[in-house]
């Protein structure tokens, strides 16, 4: 910004009250409507009095009148600079919690994650059948009784027998869930703060759980009795760890955001995997 | 008068002994941005408090069951003429005065476009309120039927034909309206016309203020949205006046014809009222967190994407019309998108706040508590977003709540914000701190008791618009909840008042830039001369007055 202190006047628009009145005749000639046809005469004369006057506001020539310039003394002053130096935030530095999704897990950590819980799962669960009812089928019935009425099915007959059909029911949706949350934990558990096994086996044991009594008592409010909620959340934390433990393994790939644009556009041949570190 | 360069020129005496007569001719024929502003801020600040009187004896009857404090026709009235008032009377008004007073500013213009056509805006405007407001005392005199509108504030047919509206309240309504949606447009024209042509030296699309980009996204939804609001109420003109029967269902007109109208304009008036809160908390987090905007670009593409939305979302005020599932569908989904762009918003002011060095003044106050309310206004809304939602709650206390979170927590809070902030700017003096945080902390507090509680009364099944309601239904304790906030919210604008007559009496100087702030409004002297700057500014980032304080490490090395 530059003064110009030769000025002593600057040119504006000039004021009028053209415009007020103008708007001032189109009201009263709207609300002619609402009162009396006199309202629309005189509003039409002061609004072609006011567009009469707007008009010769700008032709032939637009009307102006200098304004004098402020007196220095009241001018605002000239802009300093300011000693304080600036402090510029730096991603991932100490104490910055910012973490740029630089690196990812690949999806088949996640899949081996959940299979690996999975197993892990019906471990505890077996565990549970044969220690309450003395049958390890006891929890794979007890999970298919609750699921197989939400597909229309009628739950087992016998809890401790093993029966083909609810023991492949039961499996399809136990791995696909098992998969599906493998695949959640790969993506999320890096992301959080400290270590996954953490994450994994503690706080979303107690996610899940709490989640699980809030939706089984509302899909089913029969099931929810059902269910042994100390050992749902040790089989939760069983998978928990577990997963957690895959996932903290395993080496993550370098997204796309830490190649260069010509590796990106592939004219350039970029390393697919491993370590950001390693290809630096 | 005399002539030079082509242009009509006329002296002006100055620094004479002038009497109010002459201050009052300056005001009325005055054609310059700033002072147009301040007409508008004002003018709206009086409706408001018209308004909210409105909405006091509401409350004032609804605090106890079965009162009988208010008439059930004057009821009607009464919140027809609350929900006028404050979307066409006292929103608009305000987004238009801080646009017409800071854009010129913050581009490094003199004036407006059409500095004319800006001073007929705001006349037709102040005109079309005084045309509303007239109807409590001109349409029973000369037709003996009625008073004030009764109509609701969006009209809806076929209670608006002649057979279900005598008298002529309703067509002070639609003339009110229609008069001051032409200030409305000329505004817009101006705002438009401004931020495209008359930018300073420098001064890109890329680097104008976010302030500027919201305004224009608003102006672009006012064009759009407002002549179909005119075109509706003149067809509805002809319908009162002429015989026609365009809603009038029972000689093949058609009464949803005009709810679609009606909210092809009024769900674009939601962000034509909403974005410009989201202009002013773009202004005012950054400065307030001593950081610069996080995601500037993304800002603007979020604004972009809410107006190109916006136009399409319309009917969801209309589930409970009959539509059909696929339209249904449709507008609940494209309705649902509008949650992504604002949740983008809300993101970035939080990442400006974050690793900041926050200063907890008066408009950072407003503003961070705007963010919370808006998130819940938004989370309201997407919950209103499912027409099976709608069909169980429309019509409810919680559809009132949802939208006085948007209005009052979104809109009113920048508003405050934006008032503290440029207040010192518009007339030189501070505003009181202490008060200022009496006034946020009482309206704060009031604000929640009445909103929050409004839709549990909702969810509990409390009807609308109803004037009263038995004391066997559990809504008595809500009610007078929700009627206590309203008296302290009422102490709180009284603070605000009192801030803003003890800032004139006191006359604690601002000097140019109070805030340490960074755009071109805060280079010149508050308040700023007639012509803004002696010379245009040349700028080379988007805070130009934080590249000439730190030399060292200007902006434009960064952006």
């Amino acid at each position: 910004m530059t003064e110009n202190e030769e000025k002593e006047s600057l040119s504006l628009p000039a004021s009028t009250a053209a415009p007020l009145f103008f708007a001032f005749g189109l009201v009263l000639l709207l609300a002619s409507l609402v009162t009396n046809v006199i309202f629309a005469y005189v509003g039409a004369v002061i609004a072609v009095l006011g567009a009469h006057g707007w008009w010769r506001e700008m032709l032939p020539r637009e009307h102006i009148e200098p304004v004098p310039v402020q007196p220095l003394s009241e001018r605002a002053p000239e802009i300093t600079p300011q000693p304080a130096s600036v402090e510029h935030l730096v991603v991932g530095e100490d104490g910055h919690r910012v973490r740029l999704p630089l690196e990812y897990h690949p999806y088949a950590t996640g899949l081996r994650a959940g299979i690996a819980g999975g197993i892990a799962m019906a471990v505890v669960g077996g565990i549970h059948g044969l220690v309450a009812a003395g049958s390890v089928w006891a929890a794979f019935n007890g999970f298919a009784s609750i699921v197989m009425p939400l597909f229309g099915a009628s739950p087992p007959p016998d809890m401790l027998s093993f029966h083909p059909g609810i023991m492949v029911a039961a499996l399809g949706v136990h791995i696909a869930l098992s998969l599906l949350i493998g695949i959640v934990y790969s993506s999320v558990l890096p992301m959080l703060p400290g270590h996954p096994r953490l994450w994994g086996g503690i706080v979303a044991p107690i996610v899940w759980t709490a989640a699980g009594w809030a939706a089984v008592g509302l899909v089913t409010p029969d099931g929810a009795g059902a269910v042994s909620w100390g050992w749902f959340i040790a089989s939760q934390i069983a998978f928990g760890l577990v997963a957690g433990e895959v996932v903290s393994r395993s080496t993550p790939v370098r997204t796309l955001q830490s190649y260069t644009l010509s590796g990106r556009a592939g004219l350039e041949a970029t390393p697919a995997q491993g370590h950001p570190e390693d290809h630096s | 008068m005399a002539s030079s360069e082509g242009l009509s020129v006329s002296t002006v005496p100055k620094d004479v002994d002038r009497t109010w007569l002459d201050h009052m001719h300056e005001w009325v024929s005055t054609v310059d941005h700033k002072r147009l502003g301040v007409l508008y801020i004002f003018s709206g600040l009086f409706f408001f408090i018209l308004g909210g009187l409105e909405a006091t004896a509401m409350r004032a009857q609804l605090a106890i069951p079965a009162n009988d404090l208010v008439e059930p026709a004057e009821f009607n009235r009464l919140f027809t003429m609350h929900g006028t008032t404050m979307v066409f009377l006292v929103g608009m008004p305000i987004v238009t005065g801080f646009g017409n007073y800071l854009i010129p500013l913050m581009i490094g213009a003199r004036d407006m476009a059409f500095p004319r056509l800006n001073a007929w805006g705001f006349w037709m405007f102040f005109f079309g309120g005084i045309v509303l407001y007239m109807s409590y005392f001109a349409s029973m005199g000369l037709y003996g039927a009625g008073t004030a509108p009764d109509v609701g504030w969006f009209a809806y047919s076929p209670l608006t034909g002649r057979a279900f509206s005598r008298g002529n309240a309703t067509d002070y309504w639609i003339l009110g309206i229609l008069i001051s949606g032409f200030g409305s447009m000329s505004g817009a024209i101006n705002m438009l016309t401004t931020t495209l042509t008359m930018r300073c030296p420098g001064m890109t699309m890329r680097r104008i203020p976010l302030f500027v980009w919201m305004m224009l996204v608003v102006s672009f939804l006012m064009l759009l949205a407002l002549p179909v609001l005119t075109a509706a109420q003149v067809m509805l003109l002809f319908d009162r006046f002429l015989g026609a029967h365009f809603f009038d269902t029972q000689a093949g007109g058609d009464a949803v014809l005009w709810q679609h109208f009606f909210w092809f304009f009024g769900h674009p008036e939601v962000y034509i009222l909403i974005v410009p809160g989201f202009a002013y908390a773009s202004e005012i987090i950054p400065v307030f967190s001593r950081k610069v905007i996080f995601g500037y670009v993304t800002m603007v593409a979020a604004s972009i994407c809410i107006g190109l939305v916006a136009v399409g979302v319309w009917a969801h005020h209309m589930f409970t019309v009959g539509m059909g599932r696929g339209l249904d569908i449709w507008f609940a989904i494209i309705t649902m998108v509008v949650g992504i762009p604002t949740g983008i918003k809300l993101f970035n002011w939080i990442a400006t706040m974050y690793g900041g060095k926050i200063r907890f003044r008066v408009p950072m106050l407003f503003a961070i508590a705007f963010i919370g309310q808006f998130l819940l206004a938004g989370l309201t809304g997407i919950m209103l977003s499912g027409a099976p939602f709608t069909w169980q709650l429309s019509d409810s206390y919680f559809v009132v709540a949802h939208f006085h979170y948007v209005l009052i927590g979104g809109l009113l809070f920048t508003v405050f914000g934006a008032c503290y902030f440029w207040f010192p700017k518009m007339f030189g003096w501070m505003m009181s701190e202490r008060l200022g945080l009496w006034h946020f902390v009482l309206f704060f507090i009031g604000f929640h008791l009445t909103f929050t509680t409004m839709h549990i009364q909702g969810l509990l099944g409390m009807p609308r618009r109803i004037y009263t309601y038995e004391p066997d239904r559990g809504w008595a304790i809500w009610n007078a909840i929700t009627s206590a906030g309203v008296v302290l919210q009422g102490l709180g604008v009284a603070f605000f008042l009192l801030a803003i007559f003890m800032a004139f009496r006191q006359k604690k100087p601002a000097g140019p830039d109070p805030w340490d702030a960074w755009t071109l409004e805060w280079s010149t002297s508050s308040p700023p001369p007639e012509y803004n700057f002696l010379s245009l500014p040349e700028v080379r980032s988007r805070r130009p007055l934080w590249d000439l304080k730190h030399p060292e490490d200007p902006d434009w090395e960064h952006e």
